[in-house]
């Protein structure tokens, strides 16, 4: 599975390494202000380029060699455990909720407000559940509009007024 | 020396006033609530900090961001302990103590063990921040183009190397796009607007907040969404008070792991969660009782304690002498010093010789604060604990959207956070570690420029960038890291060495 990611991983950068190396290549090396190819401004992008396209050839050959999953230890960020539905649909449902507010409601409507909807919707989206009874759903909502609320003009207040900081 | 010390008490005079202790307070009592709760680290504390803090004096703010900083490092140990989460990446290693220790009834002497060894790191480490920084800063003035272009592939090599310890070609790969990333927008010398094709917003740049925002906060927010809930809270009702006994009878290990934890801090990039991992192997590696390792080890908590908290001093000492970040968190620092007007870089010992001791001091009283509100606020701290991650992301994310925004009032700026959480969360799903490729956005300026620099000054001759004594040096550590990294190159010994071993078996 891993050497199958790390397959069309390295596909994707060695196109994308082409396509940065085939860039650079069209920057202008500035003759005339006395510019050659070492001082061009495509130099380091192009070698960029170039060495990134080695490396996602060693990875590929290597995924290409492996005959089981390549073990690898990212100490950094430890790998999310495989994804169930319920986790993939968890971490969609959150993609969408937020590209949505900071690349919509944020700017179109003032920014309490865009806040408001965005936390309210998330509590009540993710923890809603719908063998709970209609007292607790009702809860639950009243919770999730007092959250989103309440962050809305939390956050309002302290960036602006406290911190004197400028809101989308 | 002695001026040192004078810069040193002054700087702590000048912070024994009721505002920057207020600042010392809450900014510390912040990051250890955001180091502890899954899914926001330090780096994200930090960098939403700085846009928190952009109107405020620059001591005031510089003196929060290390309180945040140091807090949020400490701050991680209390998840590790209570829920087997490290609450940022750096406390990693005390999961493998600290949670038999809970499970054992002794979660308190654990938290106890904790503070302790991230004091007597943060103190070792900013013992030799205050000690080496200016040796350094001397040396560097030294530093040519030359250097610099090295220093720049030095620090994206080996931190990719140590950074993903299983596979180093993919901590390269990171490091390579991080660089690619920083060069994007208008070079130095032309002013050419590289890759940008007519958009006046690419001819900026990406900023370093936005990316690291996207990076660190929202790609983390969508893998903390991603993964199971984590279990409620253990109970801590035995001492937090930590006893001396523990503290001395581990001084070797407790020296040990500070001088591993500040060395992993001045290496470019590598940061905190390698100074824990390093100190813990080494500390393992000479225990008397290696077997209890994993399994509640008083020993292995402190190293891995100790270990983390010192790089946050050492990670500094790079940033102040030679403007190259030792950790990520330390890279926020770097950008917010240059926010406020301060030159990092080997003539700051020369315009303003008092500075690195002000850090010190402020990294001192950073360390107080851990130690007072660690050991006195635990059980309103575990509260923190018990806000379901459902009830937090978005808030989080909204942080996100604004920290992002404020920096410069950039829409384009959200859309940069949100384009790089996306890529973050995508590079962590196959394992590629994300201290490389900040790293490379911050020293690819300063890779481009010198090398181009550099060429100009010799006409286009590559000899002086590999004969020149400090470049020899530093390329020559390149390559033998790329060797050491490479399955190919080390196969060949491994090959060599089963093909002696079997030979010998036969002839015997």
């Amino acid at each position: 599975m891993t050497s199958r990611q790390d397959f069309y991983t390295a596909l994707v950068l060695i196109v994308f390494s082409g396509a940065v190396v085939f860039e650079s290549l069209r920057m202008p090396v500035f003759e005339q202000r006395g510019g050659t190819m070492l001082t061009a401004p495509g130099l380091v992008p192009g070698a960029l380029g170039i060495i990134l396209a080695l490396c996602g050839l060693i990875l590929l050959v290597r995924s290409l060699l492996a005959r089981k999953p390549h073990e690898s230890r990212n100490l950094e960020a430890e790998s999310v455990e495989e994804g169930t539905p319920a986790a993939w649909s968890r971490l969609i449902t959150m993609a969408v909720l937020s590209i949505g507010y900071a690349g919509g409601l944020v700017g179109w409507l003032p920014f309490w407000m865009a806040t408001f909807i965005f936390v309210s919707l998330s509590v009540a989206i993710f923890e809603w559940n719908p063998r709970n009874p209609p007292g607790k759903r009702y809860r639950l909502l009243g919770f999730a509009l007092v959250e989103g609320l309440l962050a809305g003009l939390a956050v309002s207040y302290i960036f602006e007024q406290i911190f004197l900081v400028r809101l989308p | 020396m002695l001026e040192g010390l004078t810069y040193f008490l002054q700087a702590i005079l000048d912070l024994l006033r009721f505002e920057p202790l207020f600042h010392v307070a809450w900014a510390t009592i912040l990051g250890i609530t955001v180091g502890m709760l899954p899914g926001l680290t330090a780096t994200l504390g930090v960098a939403l900090m700085t846009t928190l803090t952009l109107g405020m004096a620059p001591e005031y703010a510089i003196l929060i961001l290390i309180c945040m900083y140091v807090g949020a490092i400490y701050g991680g140990s209390r998840s590790a302990i209570l829920l087997n989460i490290p609450g940022t990446p750096a406390s990693a290693a005390t999961t493998l103590d600290g949670f038999p220790l809970a499970k054992k009834g002794l979660a308190g002497q654990a938290m106890g063990i904790a503070t302790s060894g991230s004091v007597m790191g943060t103190l070792i480490g900013m013992f030799f921040l205050a000690t080496l920084s200016p040796l350094l800063a001397e040396a560097a003035l030294r530093f040519q183009s030359f250097e610099f272009f090295w220093l720049a592939v030095f620090g994206v090599v080996i931190c990719g190397r140590l950074t993903a310890m299983g596979d180093p070609l993919k901590g390269w790969i990171s490091g390579f796009l991080g660089l690619l990333v920083a060069m994007v927008g208008q070079e130095t010398i032309y002013s050419y607007p590289r890759f940008s094709y007519g958009d006046m917003n690419l001819a900026g740049g990406f900023g370093l907040l936005p990316v690291l925002v996207g990076l660190f906060g929202f790609a983390e927010v969508l893998g903390v969404m991603m993964m199971p809930a984590y279990n409620a809270v253990k109970d801590a009702s035995d001492s937090i008070i930590p006893r001396i006994k523990d503290v001395a009878k581990y001084w070797v290990t407790i020296i040990r792991s500070g001088l591993i934890g500040t060395v992993m801090g001045l290496i470019p990039g590598v940061g905190e969660d390698m100074g824990a991992w390093v100190s813990y192997a080494a500390a393992k590696g000479s225990s008397k009782h290696p077997e209890e390792y994993g399994k509640g080890s008083v020993e292995g908590l402190m190293a891995a304690e100790t270990g983390d908290n010192a790089v946050v001093p050492g990670a500094m000492i790079p940033v102040l002498t030679l403007a190259i970040p030792g950790s990520a968190p330390a890279a926020v620092l770097l950008a917010a010093l240059f926010i406020h007007g301060v030159q990092p870089g080997p003539l700051l010992m020369i315009t303003d010789p008092s500075f690195v001791y002000e850090i010190t001091a402020m990294i001192f009283f950073a360390t107080l604060g851990i130690l007072v509100f660690g050991l006195l606020l635990t059980k309103p701290m575990l509260l923190v604990l018990r806000v379901s991650r459902e009830r937090l992301m978005p808030v989080i994310f909204v942080l996100c959207t604004v920290g992002s925004f404020a920096i410069a009032s950039r829409t384009f700026d959200v859309w940069v956070m949100l384009g790089f959480g996306v890529l973050g969360f995508a590079l962590r799903q196959l394992k590629f570690p994300m201290a490389p490729l900040i790293l490379g956005v911050v020293l690819g300026p300063i890779l481009d420029v010198n090398l181009r620099r550099g060429l100009v000054l010799t006409g286009g001759d590559l000899l002086p960038f590999f004969t020149r004594p400090i470049s020899l040096v530093l390329w020559v550590s390149i390559l033998i890291t790329f060797l050491l990294g490479s399955e190919w190159f080390m196969g060949l010994f491994k090959r060599r060495g089963s093909a002696g071993a079997d030979a010998e078996r036969k002839s015997s």
